[in-house]
Parts: structure tokens; sequence; C-alpha cells
């Protein structure tokens, strides 16, 4: 399986955008950001298709299933452009894709670490296009967060509504993923475009545009928290 | 399916002690082996008036092309099916339509306008005496959840804004997807989050509609779309208004009827009267448009669908066998289908579900539980192995991680004497725990048969020693002995199946019961043999 997600970032206003953007090797309560890769994804397939994160079309549910000091923003699988509204905690770091591939094995299709690691990897030599912009501001160098997981991992260890999850082990993960410091309450943009151009290999022609209008600080909806209206 | 001893099995370790060279020219047989393909041998076990229909049910299921096979295919023996319905349903079904693969090609050149001008060809043909066609619906189909759908309604929608089919089209994309958040379970089973993002999609799909009406009020797929979607996004105004609209345009429309019966359930809060009564309402249309005969009985449909829910087969049964002699809806074959795997014979259920295969062209989750029934049913009671196959292809394509459709298709394979195809599919079934013990012991017949005894030995090794009880696996490993001519293994393996035979099943108990006389009447050759 190949699955794509990217993210956005946020970042004070009035900031440079870089100065907000920690370094690729930076961990955040103890975790690595490989290992923060790991439980995006599997954050991500916590719930079924059609209601994951990079499926969400207004950013309503963003809350679900955050918890800690790290929130998690998704990008998009490429069906479509989306905004997404959102409200954030203060106090809280992003970690999201801006593009990204998670390949694993599926039913019927069994594969080794090592072909899911190749899968993975196989489009992320081939970056055409990665523009970050928090508040505007170009992040620069995003090319410089590029994160493979180091080793295979389940990325459906919580995953209630597979009925044989075990079928989809092993998964790895390889792309380009930022970690934003925690931004000052208030209003925030980030928009991300990016794709790929590696014609000819699965998710090889990839493109992603999609932007998320932060409130931080404020009420924050998630789990416990009462659903929109129109529920 | 094959999980009893058979037995050949026991019959080949008598021979290897009495004589060895007798079981070199021994091998163990598939269980099952298929009859000769002659008229007179098939479907020899049948009811002698339901032959003629398996015989040209096979040939036709022979046939590649997905409409000759449709219309090859014998009708229900007694139907009294409205006139012109078989020809309609199976050209609605498997007729030539819009694919994705060739809306996406022609987009991918930048054909937008001869892509839409195909969907107005179709849609005029939905509008027209002459050439008269429903295909407008079917040129939709492929825009589901998918994936592949997702990147292409964007793809076109993006270049081509204002085109009703593509808006349309991206409609049905958010529809199927606000379906794919809702899931199949109870409403009380499903979590708040997956109703939420219902809704979200359910909104999406609703303006894309609307937009598309705007651009062609005619397109008969929109309004569709747009009163189903409403219901998810809770707007009981603008159904009501799709509704009627559509109505208008075209009140006789098949695939209006369908939905429109569906939201009469009693389930929608609806009722069976107001089913009837559209019904009446819709009757007349019948001899222009033979479509219209796929739901007349819908209310019957539902009320066999409550029964089979409750468990009460024999009561749905009595309420839909004799309503699929008045339709072809695939939906009431496969009520009626599940009701008799529960409480009828099994060639009824071949037949009944052979009939819905035929027409049903969505290859959901009804869709792949049926053909996986039916090649069981195709092995087991029609003892046509290869036939059986063909469905048990298409069920395990279709559902990857069915463990039982692996396991059922490596029995089809084994049975029809395709020993390499059946080890690679009893390999996967047997990654499934429910279905590893039996996998394994067909897997050692199946390399058995494939004069590997070898390689059955080691397979019959794990057999014995992840279930050391299972006496069919002692027998098993008997047979191998058997054909390695390792006589004190073979009586290894007797003594172990009889210590370990399940007596309260009478097959284990006989087979039990023979072996031990067998041994006391040829104890004296046993120790002569195993001596040497």
């Amino acid at each position: 399986m190949a699955r794509l997600a990217m993210l956005l970032l946020a970042f004070a206003g009035g900031a440079q955008a870089g100065s907000l953007v920690a370094p690729a090797t930076e961990a955040v309560d103890g975790l690595s950001q490989a290992q923060l890769v790991e439980r995006w994804w599997q954050w991500a397939d916590r719930v079924p298709p059609g209601v994951r994160p990079y499926q969400d079309p207004t950013g309503a549910l963003c809350g679900l299933n955050q918890s800690g000091r790290v929130w998690f923003l998704a990008g998009t699988d490429g069906t479509a452009d989306v905004t997404r509204h959102c409200i954030v905690p203060a106090d809280t770091a992003l970690f999201f894709p801006v593009i990204a591939m998670l390949s694993s094995a599926e039913p019927g299709k069994a594969a080794s670490c090592t072909q899911a690691v190749a899968r993975a990897a196989a489009n992320n030599a081939h970056l055409a296009q990665a523009d970050v912009r928090v508040d505007g501001e170009l992040v620069p160098q995003v090319m410089q967060h590029r994160i493979a997981t180091p080793r295979c991992f389940d990325a459906y260890p919580q995953a209630p509504y597979l009925s044989n999850a075990k079928v989809y082990y092993p998964a790895a993960s390889d792309g380009y993923w930022l970690l934003l410091h925690p931004l000052a309450p208030g209003k925030h943009r980030i928009e991300v475009h990016a794709r790929y151009a590696n014609p000819g290999s699965d998710l090889g022609d990839l493109e992603q545009v999609f932007e998320y209008e932060l409130q931080v600080g404020g009420p924050v909806p998630g789990s416990d928290a009462p659903l929109p209206d129109y529920i | 399916m094959l999980r009893k001893g058979t037995a050949c099995a026991f019959a080949l370790f008598a021979a290897v002690i009495g004589s060895p060279a007798a079981a070199a020219t021994t091998r163990a047989t598939p269980p099952a082996s298929p009859e000769p393909a002659t008229t007179v041998a098939m479907f020899a076990d049948a009811p002698a008036e339901a032959r003629a229909f398996f015989q040209q049910a096979e040939a036709a299921d022979r046939i590649e092309d997905p409409l000759a096979r449709c219309l090859a295919f014998p009708d229900l023996p007694g139907n009294q099916w409205p006139a012109g319905l078989t020809k309609a349903h199976c050209d609605f079904a498997f007729g030539p339509r819009i694919t994705l693969a060739k809306a996406k090609a022609l987009v991918d050149q930048g054909a937008l306008a001869e892509l839409d001008a195909l969907y107005a060809a179709d849609l005029e043909k939905h509008f027209s005496d002459v050439g008269f066609s429903e295909v407008i619906h079917r040129d939709f189909d492929d825009f589901d959840a998918s994936y592949e759908a997702g990147r292409f309604t964007k793809d076109w929608l993006d270049k081509a804004p204002t085109s009703a089919y593509a808006l349309s089209a991206r409609g049905d994309y958010y529809r199927a997807m606000a379906w794919q958040a809702r899931g199949g379970k109870w409403a009380k089973d499903t979590p708040d989050e997956n109703f939420a993002r219902m809704a979200e999609f359910a909104k999406l799909a609703l303006d894309l509609y609307d937009k598309a009406l705007k651009v062609e009020p005619r397109l008969m797929p929109a309004y569709v779309g747009l009163i189903s979607v409403s219901g998810m996004a809770s707007d009981p105004a603008r159904q009501s208004r799709a509704f009627k609209a559509a109505a208008k345009v075209d009140p006789a429309c098949v695939s209006m009827m369908r939905v429109t019966m569906g939201l009469l359930r009693p389930r929608w809060d609806g009722s069976y009267p107001a089913m009837q009564q559209y019904a009446e309402t819709m009757a007349p249309f019948v001899a222009r448009r033979p479509l219209i005969g796929i739901h007349l009985q819908d209310a019957l449909q539902d009320i066999g669908n409550v029964l089979w829910r409750d468990k009460k087969y024999d009561q749905a049964i009595a309420v839909l066998k004799p309503a699929t002699l008045q339709t072809t809806n695939v939906n009431l074959y496969y009520e009626l289908g599940w009701s008799m795997v529960n409480a009828a014979n099994d060639w009824d259920t071949t037949e009944i579900l052979l009939e819905a295969a035929r027409f049903d062209h969505s290859p959901d989750a009804d869709y792949q539980f049926a053909i996986r029934s039916l090649g069981r049913l195709l092995l087991l009671t029609a003892k046509r192995p290869d036939w059986a196959a063909r469905y048990l292809k298409e069920a395990v394509a279709l559902k990857p991680d069915d463990s039982f459709a692996h396991y059922s298709l490596a029995a089809s394979y084994l049975n029809g004497g395709h020993y390499a195809q059946a080890e690679s599919e009893y390999r996967i079934a047997m990654q499934d725990k429910d279905q590893r013990r039996d996998s394994l012991r067909e897997l050692a017949m199946t390399l058995l048969a494939a004069h590997r005894p070898q390689d059955a030995l080691v397979v019959a090794k794990t057999l014995n020693a992840e279930y050391p009880d299972f006496a069919w696996g002692w027998g098993m490993r008997s047979d191998i002995a058997v054909e390695l001519h390792d006589g004190p293994g073979v009586l290894e393996a007797i003594h172990r199946y009889v210590e370990v035979a399940d007596r309260s099943d009478p097959e284990q108990r006989l087979e039990a019961e023979r072996l031990e006389r067998w041994l006391r009447e040829n104890v004296h050759a046993i120790q002569s043999k195993t001596r040497r």
C-alpha cells in the first residue's frame, strides 16, 4: 500500500518561519522525529477510511485523538485541495508531513521490511515542489527535513475497525516532515503545496495542496467536546 | 471443505504393509475427483428438472464477454418476468458505457469537450424513443470512494469546473465517501466522528449536484445523487424538491425508482403500503420501460430481509421465492440465497445464487459473499471444481484478505487437479489461524497428489506438531508414510490416529474401529515388516 499524507505548519505572526521550525534532529518529549512519524501514521490509521485525518475536508475533527505536547496536523492524499480550520491548544508543538509516503503489506500481498522501505522511499528522491508558508513566510530548506523511519513498524496497533490488522505489517515511511515549535496564541495560517515528479511510479505524480487556518489557544474541540451543530 | 478423512487414505497403508510393491504404484488421490465432463454424468445429483439449467449456466459461464454471458445464461425456471426484462437488465448491467479509464484517457488528452459530448449523447438516449437507454446512470458507476475516483474527479473538475458531468461525478465521489465514513454498522455502534465526517462529505456532494443541475437540468444521475445524499445531510426539504423536479423530467427512470423505493422502506420512516402503492404507480411503465420490473417487488425484498435478520429463514423463503419469479432484482435473490443457505437444499440455493451472479455488476460485499458461497456450492454440491474456481478466483480478487475464500479456492484447485495453484492458495489461507489446520492438512494432500511426498511430509509434521489431537492429521501423515514406504511411520501414524480419534464423530469412530480391527488381524505381518 502506498499512501501519502501531507501537512502544514504553523507559526507565530511576524516571526521568521525558519526560526519556528525545529531541526530534523530535534526531539520533543523524548521522541525523535522518526518516532513521531510512526506515531503520526498510527494516529492517522486509528480511524477507518473515510474518517482519516488526511481525508478531512474542513478541519472540524482536527482535535480527534490528539494528546500531549505535540499535535499532529494532516496533509491530504491528493484527492482534494482543502482548507481546514482548526483550534490548537497553546504551548503545543505541531508535527506534520509536507509530503510523505507509507508503504505496508496488504491483505494477500505480503511484503518484507526491505520492500516496504524501498517503496516508501521511491518517490522521495523526486521531490519537485515543497512550498510551505507560515503566516505568509516561506519555510526555507524543507528538503533538509526528510525523515525515513529507521525500522519497520506497525501502522495499525489501534485499529478496531480491522479484523486482522497484522496483515498490514510491516510498514515503513519516508518523506518530508516539519516539527514546529509552539505558535504564539492567536490566528495563524499554514499553506503547503508539494508534489513529486516520478513518472511511472506509484503515486509518483502526487500533488498536494492544503491550508490550515489555525486558532492557537482558546477552547479546543476534541473527542470530549460537543460535535459541530450540523451533526 | 475437505475437512474429513478419506477412506482411500487408510486403504493405502494397508497396501504398503501388506505389499510394498502395490504401494509404490498407488498414490493418494484428491478426495473429490471431478466427474467426467459428459452430459450424462453432469449434475446427476441435481433435481431432474434443474439439470438443463445447470448445464446451460455452466456453458454460459465459459463466455468471457460479460454481456454475452448474461444473455446466454438460462432464465430462472418457471419465471414470469416482464417481457424484455432479461435483455434490458443484461444491457443495463453489462452493456458498453463510459468507464473511469475511458474518461481519464480523454481528460489526460485534454479532450474535455469530447468527454462531455459522450455523456451528453448517453443522456439524450434517456429521453429518446429511438435507441432508448438508461446507460447514463451506469456512466457514473466508477465514481465511488476509491482513491482512483478521488484523484480523477478532482482532476476532471479542476479542468472542467462548469461541466455538469464533472460536477456530478465529483458529487458521486463525495457521496460514496460519505457512505464510507458512515460505515456499515448500526448507528449505536458507530462513533460520532464517523457521522460527523459523513455529514461533511454529504454537504460537499449536495453542493456539487446542485451546480450540476443548474448546468444540465435533465441530468437524472444528479437527481438520484441529490435525493440519496440529502437524507444523509438531514435535509428533507431539499430531498423533496429534488424528487419532484426529477419526476417532472422522467417519472419512469429506473434509478429514481431504486432510490425512491429505498427511502420508502419502513426503516427509513416509510411503509410497505407506501412501497406497494408506488410500485402500482410505476407498473404501467413496465411495457415501455422493462427495467422498472426490477423494483416492483422491493417491498417483498425488504420483508424478506427483515425475516432473514430475525433468523426466520423458512418465512423469508416463503416470501422471497415466489417473488423471484416476478423480478430479476439481485438484492432480492441475495436475501433468498442467505435464507436458503441456512434452511434449504443446496441445489435450490445454487440456482438462486447463480441467477444473482448473472445480473450483478456491482462488486460489493454482498456480491463477494455470494460468489464465495456459490463457489463452495459448485464444488461441494455440483462437484464442478473448475466452475467453482471461476467464482472463487473472483471472490479472492475482490477481498484478498478473505482467508476462507483462499481456502475454498485452494480446494477447488485441488479437486480440479491444479496442484501448483492449490499449493499457492493453501499457503495463503494457512496464515490465518482459523483456516490453518485444514489448510495444512489439505496442502499436504495436495503435495502428495503432486508426487512430492517429502514436501508433504514437512507440512504434515507441522500439522501434527501444531495439532497433535487432530486425528485426520495423523491420517494424512500415514498416507505420506505409505508413499515413502515408511512402514514404521505408517504404524506410528495409525496408532496416533486410533489414540486421538474423536469417537463422538461417527466417521472417526468407524475409521478408528476399522483400523483397530486391521491392526489386530495383521499383527504378525506388521511385526515381520517392521523388524526388517
